[in-house]
């Protein structure tokens, strides 16, 4: 793929995920659904024009993985630092571990024995989707949580989770990836996934000290923005790329190390950073739900339709259970989960950005990578569309009975 | 073998190479870690001596606050540490546990101290088989229905359940029971802790009147008649300042005030308890003698309050004012703090500055009862940093009948100094509400090591006693005892009331 290849790759994109802000201005969707309205119509209308894009699911994983990932994980790991949800942090610690664990594995099930064809659709198959489908980016919920003024609590809840098990479920889903490709690590299984994490916390860590020392030796507001998106391409490319560890884990740490070591100066040098977040989240978000558009395809809908049935159903239901279950065991500490929020915390657990990038980064040398990434865009779709129109109607309800 | 000796050899290779690259990674770190904090305090404009001096800057600030516990343990002298000095809380530790605490070689205090109490033996001291037990000594007797008697003199003071955890309560009230002295439940109101061991208790009434208020914050009978019905309630003792903050109420922080306290005290929970400056209800002496004498009619028993001097003149009008009304209005005691008194919380400029000292107040306040002929009639309980017997000792020779201390029996709790009562993290958990801290603190252990020093005390008061040549610690009198002054010679203790007293008539004149 040459430099004019990758340009016009990126130009088309921007294009796209541009209409989709022009369709937000016009139509008071919000930046997801817009988006993904803009990929649709892209996908539908480029073709019709009789011109070929050239973007496939197939040649568009290395710039998701490489470009997109690790700058969302980084804006993410960036945020999670600040005073937010220190309260919740370990409610959503529990939630993006335990609750990513539990989800997956029942998922996994409920796929595995709903689809029953253990050739077409192995284990592994299953638990590549499953925890896909484990991944939740609330970011219309919470905008409507702002908007209703509901309680702080559920809203840094929300978000906190979304933070966190972004991070748990790529790791996860790397692993998993590693035995779907057949690449069996030849030690100790338990060695090598510890190898990989402490791997990449050590590129992150260094990488992170070195981003803090040329953000204060260069002592300048713009150079610092630079040194920080450097850092996060850098991280993930010189620990996935270069060393084979874990790209995601240098990525977090990373943006929390340097995060730390420069908070004494994020008057003097990072004030320019958060519009620069502002944007980069913006403009990632827009791309992602453009690609969803984009690499949705009709043949896709009609072929999986039941795939992604039992995709969402899976996914819902396993949602539920876990959700309960920590509400359940919330009882028991001083941080308490009520039912009500429950219900909103399961209903509200939109799939987002990280399951679209995840799903469009699996490798289609698998066999069942179509009915998979079908799965995943599906539970995507359904979330959209369904739990996020409906989620503020229903958080108007469940609050106006608690008022009165 | 072979075989296992170079899987062997491997594994040591490994290791090796290991260790090598976690060394020269560690160290890497290290040298990144010191390149980043040089230039993080160059670059940062808040704090001076970082920017100046980069890296070794941040230790000034490391040390400030490891010096703090560093001065105590190993530069800080036997006899120089504020309040109180290592020499005075050892003498507490080792009695409390029950261990000698005889000392070697010679004093280490210098005897050319101001204010250092120095008694004056007798050339035939009173043999062990001549001593006598302590007379004991009645509060209000003949003129309340409910008298109470004592032979103890050295109590515990002041200090509310609140200011102090549960078990430091329990610990103190049981030890007390053991004891047979009593204790006084400070302005935060009666707890069932302070009851459960059978204790004597003292009922203090706050300028808030937490524990004896009706809803509008006024003194309600009812829960004043509903004390006093319990038999080891004693006497009661209205609040009319306190030495370590004269002019100001008792302050509990917010994150001491728990449910159970809130309950108790019939406030919110988690907001500061801030007691008035003074009651609301008195103005002037006659106002003083109303509510003495109606506590005493609601509740039957002796009745008097707890004051810090500063200005004396009113004392006099107390006084007189009494003579008028019949001796039987008096208070039935009166409790002298000291300005040097203790305090979980309190303004520094009235701890340091306000109010004065027992040296100057004690002899002055038994003078004026002398003169009025009040002196049988009206007790002085005295109190603020006495936790030494000889201290205690100097207090009886200046007239007081009883003496109280509260940081004396937090030493016997264990109470190691931190200076942290108003933040919640005793480290000894005698003033914090976090249940870990409070793990530390096991009653019935605390309890026995309060008694024991109670004990001791009485025990070293009688040595002293008989010393002086007198069979038991209540003959002391002023002239058993000399006082060091500003020139370092000792003096007769009536020269402390002989030049307060000329001050005052120079005040007058002019």
């Amino acid at each position: 793929m040459g430099v004019a290849d990758v340009m016009m790759y990126g130009l088309v994109i921007s294009l796209i995920a541009i209409c989709g802000l022009l369709i937000r201005r016009l139509s008071r969707l919000d930046l997801s659904l817009s988006s993904l309205l803009a990929g649709l119509l892209a996908s539908v209308l480029v073709p019709w024009l009789g011109v070929d894009t050239g973007i496939r699911a197939s040649n568009i994983q290395a710039l998701v993985f490489y470009f997109i990932l690790p700058l969302l994980i980084f804006v993410s790991a960036w945020h999670m630092n600040t005073q937010l949800f220190r309260r919740w942090f370990w409610v959503c610690f529990v939630l993006a571990t335990l609750g990513v664990l539990i989800t997956m594995l029942l998922a996994a099930s409920g796929l595995y024995f709903a689809i029953d064809h253990a050739t077409g659709f192995p284990w592994i198959a299953a638990f590549l989707a499953a925890v896909m489908l484990a991944a939740t980016d609330p970011v219309s919920v919470s905008a409507q949580l702002k908007q209703n003024k509901v309680s702080e609590d559920l809203q840094t809840l929300f978000e906190g989770e979304s933070l966190l098990n972004d991070a748990s479920v790529v790791v996860l889903f790397g692993i998993i990836l590693t035995y779907a490709l057949g690449q069996q690590p030849q030690h100790n299984v338990a060695v090598s996934f510890l190898t990989v994490l402490l791997g990449g916390v050590v590129v992150g860590v260094l990488l992170g000290l070195l981003a803090a020392i040329f953000a204060l030796f260069l002592r300048d507001r713009s150079a610092s923005v630079l040194v920080i998106i450097i850092t996060a391409f850098g991280s993930f490319y010189v620990a996935e790329a270069l060393l084979h560890v874990s790209g995601i884990m240098a990525v977090m740490s990373a943006a929390i190390v340097t995060r730390v070591l420069l908070r004494e100066h994020e008057q003097a040098l990072l004030s320019d950073l958060t519009g620069t977040f502002n944007w980069v989240d913006m403009l990632l978000n827009s791309i992602i739900f453009s690609l969803l558009g984009l690499v949705v395809t009709w043949e896709m809908l009609s072929h999986q339709w039941l795939a992604i049935i039992i995709g969402i159903v899976a996914a819902l239901v396993a949602r539920f259970i876990t959700v309960y279950l920590l509400a359940l065991l919330s009882h028991k500490t001083r941080r308490v989960i009520t039912y009500k929020w429950a219900f909103l915390l399961s209903w509200g657990g939109l799939k987002g950005a990280i399951a679209i990038v995840l799903a469009l980064s699996l490798p289609v040398t698998l066999d069942y990578w179509w009915t998979v990434q079908a799965m995943v865009f599906g539970a995507v779709l359904f979330s959209l569309l369904v739990q996020g129109v409906s989620f503020p109607f229903l958080l108007r309800k469940l609050f106006k009975n608690n008022c009165e | 073998m072979k075989f296992d000796l170079l899987g062997l050899q491997g594994i040591a290779m490994d290791f090796l190479v290991l260790a090598v690259l976690l060394f020269i990674f560690v160290t890497g770190v290290a040298a990144l870690f010191a390149i980043y904090m040089y230039l993080s305090d160059i670059t940062q404009t808040g704090n001076t001596v970082r920017r100046n001096y980069p890296v070794i800057g941040r230790f000034r600030k490391l040390f400030e606050t490891l010096g703090e516990f560093f001065r105590q343990y190993f530069f800080a002298m036997d006899r120089e540490e504020m309040p109180f000095n290592r020499a005075q809380r050892e003498w507490v530790y080792k009695s409390s546990a029950g261990v000698s605490n005889y000392a070697a070689f010679g004093s280490t205090l210098s005897l050319n101290q101001p204010g250092t109490y120095i008694f004056l033996n007798s050339p035939f001291p009173v043999l062990e088989e001549n001593a006598r037990s302590t007379s004991s000594l009645s509060f209000g007797e003949g003129f309340v229905p409910m008298p109470y008697t004592t032979d103890k003199i050295f109590h515990i003071s002041a200090m509310s359940y609140g200011a102090l955890s549960r078990p430091a309560v329990r610990a103190l009230s049981q030890g007390a029971g053991k004891a047979g002295i009593w204790v006084n439940t400070g302005e935060g109101g009666v707890s069932s802790y302070h009851l459960e061991s059978g204790a004597d208790v003292i009922v203090q009434i706050g300028t808030a009147k937490y524990g004896v208020r009706n809803t509008e914050g006024d003194l309600s009978d009812e829960y004043l008649q509903e004390l006093a019905t319990l038999e080891q309630v004693r006497m009661f003792e209205i609040k009319l300042s306190q030495g370590a903050k004269p002019g100001k109420g008792g302050i509990l922080p917010a994150v001491k005030v728990t449910a159970e306290i809130a309950a108790i005290r019939g406030i919110p929970v988690f907001e500061d308890s801030i007691s008035p400056n003074g009651h609301p209800e008195l103005h002037n002496t006659d106002d003083l003698l109303e509510m003495i004498e109606h506590i005493r009619q609601v509740t039957g028993k002796p009745v008097g309050f707890k004051a810090v001097l500063g200005q004396k003149a009113w004392l006099d009008e107390l006084f007189s004012n009494i003579l008028k009304r019949g001796i039987h209005s008096a208070p039935d005691f009166i409790a002298l703090d000291s300005a040097d008194g203790g305090t979980g919380a309190a303004p520094a400029s009235l701890m340091d500055h306000m109010g004065l000292p027992l040296s100057s107040t004690l002899p002055y306040l038994i003078d004026r009862l002398q003169h009025h002929g009040l002196r049988q009639r009206i007790r002085v309980i005295c109190s603020g940093k006495m936790v030494n017997p000889a201290q205690v000792a100097g207090a009886l020779c200046l007239g007081a009948d009883c003496v109280v201390s509260a940081r004396g029996f937090m030493f016997a709790l264990g109470c190691i100094q931190a200076l942290k009562c108003n933040k919640n993290t005793c480290p000894t958990g005698i003033t914090t509400h976090n249940t870990d801290l409070q793990g530390g603190l096991v009653v019935s252990d605390k309890a026995e090591r309060v008694a024991r020093y109670a004990r001791q005390v009485h025990k070293e008061l009688e040595i002293i006693a008989h010393s002086c040549g007198v069979e038991q610690p209540r003959q002391l009198k002023p002239h058993h005892a000399q006082v060091v002054n500003q020139q370092g010679q000792a003096v007769e203790l009536s020269s402390l009331l002989a030049g307060y007293s000329t001050r005052q008539s120079d005040q007058q004149e002019v």
